[in-house]
């Protein structure tokens, strides 16, 4: 099996999970292959103009993202794509992007990308080309409560956990980013980093 | 069709789109809903466990879900407020039983719609599709500046400002579950309300 086939494999997995159980039928013998498209970007804030990405579902094959936005002229960061994560391109889409949400890339990030709206795609797989935008739309809504509830537990256990599972990341995204992202000062990243791997 | 229901649903998406609430498709929408439905004070909307999901329109009330969240906790997940759209969202994409709860407390008239019926309409529909999308594009950027407001705004005015949306929130939510929902501990959050 090539390399390529094992990451339409992965974005394959992760449309079964978003679909409702009773729509995952619909993905069977379906030829991903023949809808995706690969793509990867260097190091450094993203640049629209590099590819058509609107309404597209994808997976980060490999590297990092941190996706950003802009509040009364200040940068903030609320969550990160790493390897095997599912994305959504409206959260940065023009569109829909009062916010000026954009992605950060920390590393090479490699990704495939499944146009929802293409109108080949909508054409072979109508049925499950509604399902799919349909799930995404409503995920992309659901997954932003999922980071405001993060915000709502206790911030020094749930900083210790996140970078004992995230250590990987300190070595690539500036302290600056994560503690903004924990929603924590730099003072006290430093000390959970210490509490998070002198305890191991 | 009850005039009332088909009236009251098409009209709030048609505020939401801009499109005519006599457009066809919205008034066939509206016609899948229950109701009025009416709600005393501290009446659930839907319990944490129910096999049965429903989207449910607010026309008059105000109200929380809750959360259970990973450390065992209940947090005050989204307000409810005339005008908006509501469900257990967990299981209205991926069926199962509600992880949340709902509760109006203030007395409240809504209107419901089965999950199942919601989702078969929507998927079939390609007009109502595309206003789902971007009704829920909004949705999504009001998350996003809740997120970046617990983030990064005045907490003392992050809070004048859910009072006003809210009135009267602090008699009806804990201390404790508004601190939650503010992202702070209960001590800041007291000072916050005192400085306020």
């Amino acid at each position: 099996m090539t390399q390529a086939h094992v990451n339409v494999g992965l974005l394959r997995d992760r449309l079964v999970d978003l679909l409702h159980p009773d729509q995952r039928g619909l993905m069977r013998n379906v030829k991903l292959s023949d809808y995706v498209h690969a793509y990867s970007h260097l190091p450094g804030k993203f640049n629209p103009q590099s590819i058509d990405f609107h309404d597209c579902v994808g997976i980060v094959v490999r590297g990092l993202i941190g996706v950003k936005h802009k509040f009364e002229g200040q940068d903030s960061i609320t969550h990160f794509y790493q390897q095997g994560d599912l994305f959504l391109s409206a959260e940065i889409d023009e569109v829909y992007n009062r916010q000026g949400s954009y992605w950060q890339f920390y590393k090479k990030t490699e990704m495939i990308l499944l146009p929802l709206k293409s109108s080949v795609w909508k054409r072979d797989q109508p049925q499950l080309a509604s399902a799919l935008n349909v799930q995404a739309s409503l995920m992309a809504a659901f997954t932003y409560q999922k980071y405001i509830n993060n915000l709502g537990l206790d911030r020094k256990l749930f900083s210790i956990c996140w970078l004992r599972s995230n250590k990987n990341y300190l070595g690539v995204v500036p302290r600056v980013d994560i503690a903004n992202f924990l929603d924590i000062s730099r003072s006290s990243l430093k000390s959970f980093i210490k509490i998070a791997f002198n305890d191991e | 069709m009850s005039n009332k229901r088909g009236l009251v649903i098409a009209k709030r998406i048609s505020q939401l789109t801009g499109l005519p609430n006599s457009t066809p498709f919205l008034r066939q929408f509206s016609a899948l809903f229950e109701g009025p439905i009416h709600f005393q004070a501290h009446q659930d909307l839907w319990k944490m466990g129910d096999r049965k999901g429903y989207l449910w329109y607010i026309e008059d009330g105000y109200g929380f879900d809750r959360i259970l969240l990973e450390d065992g906790t209940k947090m005050l997940n989204g307000m409810t407020e005339p005008g908006i759209f509501v469900c257990d969202e967990n299981s209205l994409l991926w069926g199962g039983v509600a992880k949340t709860d709902s509760v109006l407390y203030t007395p409240g008239i809504a209107y419901r719609i089965s999950h199942k019926e919601w989702k078969d309409f929507v998927i079939n529909n390609e007009a109502m599709r595309n206003v789902l999308l971007h009704i829920n594009s909004h949705f999504v950027q009001m998350r996003k500046l809740r997120l970046l407001k617990m983030k990064m705004m005045d907490k003392v005015e992050y809070w004048k400002y859910i009072q006003d949306r809210f009135p009267g929130i602090e008699k009806y939510c804990s201390q404790t579950e508004i601190a939650r929902y503010f992202g702070v501990s209960k001590s800041t959050m007291h000072r916050i309300m005192k400085t306020a």
